[in-house]
């Protein structure tokens, strides 16, 4: 290390002005910046369920391949030997091609265990959902006969909160629903609240714009959602005409594993809820928006979003209502969307 | 004491063992994370999700990691693994993302102030400036491991040399020749990120 000796008290003699720059640089500039206790538990069981899975996959084709060439060694000399093995490696083919296919598939989600890599998450794909049964899941609406329905289509954002939730100790949460089992909607239905206008309890947000609500982005970053003021807040969005809605979805900020409070979700025919006011969703059990007692289930805000169904109801505007979260006072809209279709006679 | 990454390790991560997979994790936490803090224009979300992503992706590249190769030290082919998924956030994040943003706020003046670390001493406001602070966190974050720690345990810990010299196993005279390899190594990398840092503003 080159540098000039300074004499005197600072820095002390044969010390250099470089070492003692770099001592205080040190001692007093250096501030290490570790991962959260928070992510640090997140990281640990990801990486112990993923190697544990990859294991029982890996030992999965082992037993395979072993079961099947037993049995070709069985078969004997010649020919029946060469069968053998042929079945020995078309099942081991079949049993990576299955793991391959898997490895594709949104594997079973739940709120209380640790999610596949994001990266998985296959947007465009029909909602699925899987968990720890804690409540009955919403059933849906019975189909209206000669209505030809199809899988409700929904993009989904990229997840970002993984990990267990911290304890909801007193919640009695709606799990989400089974993997493979559709939410059927009218053929033709499409999210009709897209860029429509929104108007909100408190049109100034402490972050993000109103129209957010409704511009299609609903990835848990910054940038993507609104948040309102603390205690009861709504939005609204105006259709801006009459449609018949089978599936509203919210989305309020799944960066975190956060339970939203009082969520009520209304639909009425003027902008002021006055006439025809529906609610089609309630959890508000203890009644504190004074919106009427829910009946409806708390849930866990996740990537998937809240799927509501609104059985068709016909409707103009639609206003969610919400009062705080489990982590904070505030309230946050990341996408609200619903999907229907115009009402006849409009 | 470091963990040897050895071939021995790969075998019990390979099978699942919670041990080695814990081992891994405990790296990914010490070592990789503040080495991608930095690289992600100091967003901890991002990070956590580079460091995510690449622990899984280890796992299941486990069989390419060559311990021989690597002389034990997991963490070199960790940050390969690592580059990739910065290189991909940093893709997708495009402007969201400026890492000369970061360093917006260091004026001409307290560029001059690092790039005299030779010549005086630093004074007590640029010591305390928060640049400052960030500057000597990237550069420890990516010093190697060995370096880092004996420069936290010397000027953060306070740990004597004769004591660190009993903790790893080594003399005092080689304990000092360490201390003053580490410090060359950070004054080195100090003033290049602080001459890179000149050349963009």
């Amino acid at each position: 290390m080159s540098a000039e000796k300074i004499p005197g008290n600072t820095p002390q003699d044969g010390e250099t002005v470089t070492e003692r720059n770099l001592e205080r640089l040190l001692s007093t500039a250096y501030r290490p910046e570790g991962p959260s206790e928070e992510f640090a538990r997140q990281l640990r069981t990801a990486a112990q369920q993923h190697a544990a899975k990859r294991k029982e996959k890996s030992d999965m084709v082992e037993s395979t391949v072993n079961v099947h060439a037993s049995e070709g060694a069985g078969a004997g000399a010649g020919l029946g030997r060469i069968v053998g093995w042929s079945l020995a490696a078309a099942a081991a083919l079949m049993a990576i091609v299955a793991l391959i296919l898997s490895h594709g598939r949104s594997e079973p989600k739940s709120a209380y265990r640790i999610p596949e890599r994001a990266s998985k998450a296959v947007p465009g794909t029909p909602l699925e959902f899987s968990g720890t049964p804690q409540a009955p899941a919403v059933v849906q609406a019975p189909h209206a006969p000669g209505t030809n329905y199809v899988p409700l289509r929904v993009p989904l954002p990229k997840p970002l909160f993984e990990g267990t939730p911290p304890a909801l100790k007193g919640f009695n949460l709606a799990k989400p629903r089974e993997p493979g089992e559709p939410f059927m909607v009218p053929d033709g239905c499409s999210n009709v609240a897209l860029n429509k206008p929104v108007k909100s309890s408190d049109p100034e947000p402490t972050v993000g714009e109103l129209k957010q609500v409704t511009d299609g982005d609903k990835e848990a970053v910054e940038g993507s959602f609104i948040e309102l003021g603390p205690a009861l807040q709504w939005v609204q969005i105006d259709l801006q005409g009459s449609f018949n809605i089978y599936a509203i979805m919210l989305w309020h900020f799944h960066k975190q594993a956060r339970v939203y409070h009082a969520v009520v979700v209304q639909v009425a025919d003027d902008p002021d809820f006055i006439t025809n006011v529906r609610t089609v969703f309630n959890n508000d059990a203890g009644n504190s928006a004074g919106l009427g007692v829910g009946t409806d289930l708390e849930y866990l805000d996740e990537y998937t979003g809240k799927l509501i169904d609104a059985k068709g109801v016909k409707a103009r505007y639609v206003r969610c209502y919400s009062k705080g979260n489990t982590s904070n006072d505030q309230n946050h809209y990341t996408e609200v969307e619903v999907h229907g279709i115009p009402a006849k006679g409009f | 004491m470091q963990t040897s990454f050895d071939r021995h390790w790969r075998e019990q991560a390979l099978a699942g063992d919670a041990d080695a997979i814990r081992k891994l994790t405990d790296v990914a936490l010490q070592d990789l994370y503040p080495f991608c803090l930095y690289r992600v224009g100091n967003r901890r979300e991002l990070c956590e999700e580079v460091v995510q992503e690449t622990v899984l992706r280890a796992l299941d590249r486990l069989e390419e990691y060559d311990p021989q190769r690597a002389d034990g030290d997991i963490l070199r082919w960790l940050t390969g693994l690592a580059r990739n998924e910065i290189h991909r956030v940093l893709a997708r994040e495009q402007n969201t993302v400026s890492l000369e943003a970061m360093w917006a706020r260091v004026d001409g003046e307290l560029l001059e102030a690092y790039a005299r670390l030779d010549k005086e001493a630093l004074s007590r406001d640029v010591l305390r400036r928060e640049e400052t602070r960030q500057l000597v966190n990237a550069t420890m974050s990516q010093l190697p491991p060995h370096y880092r720690e004996a420069l936290e345990h010397k000027y953060i810990r306070g740990t004597s040399v004769r004591e660190m010299a009993r903790m790893q196993s080594l003399s005092e005279k080689a304990t000092e020749s360490l201390l003053s390899r580490a410090r060359e190594a950070f004054r080195a990398a100090f003033l290049t990120i602080a001459r890179n840092l000149d050349a963009q503003t």
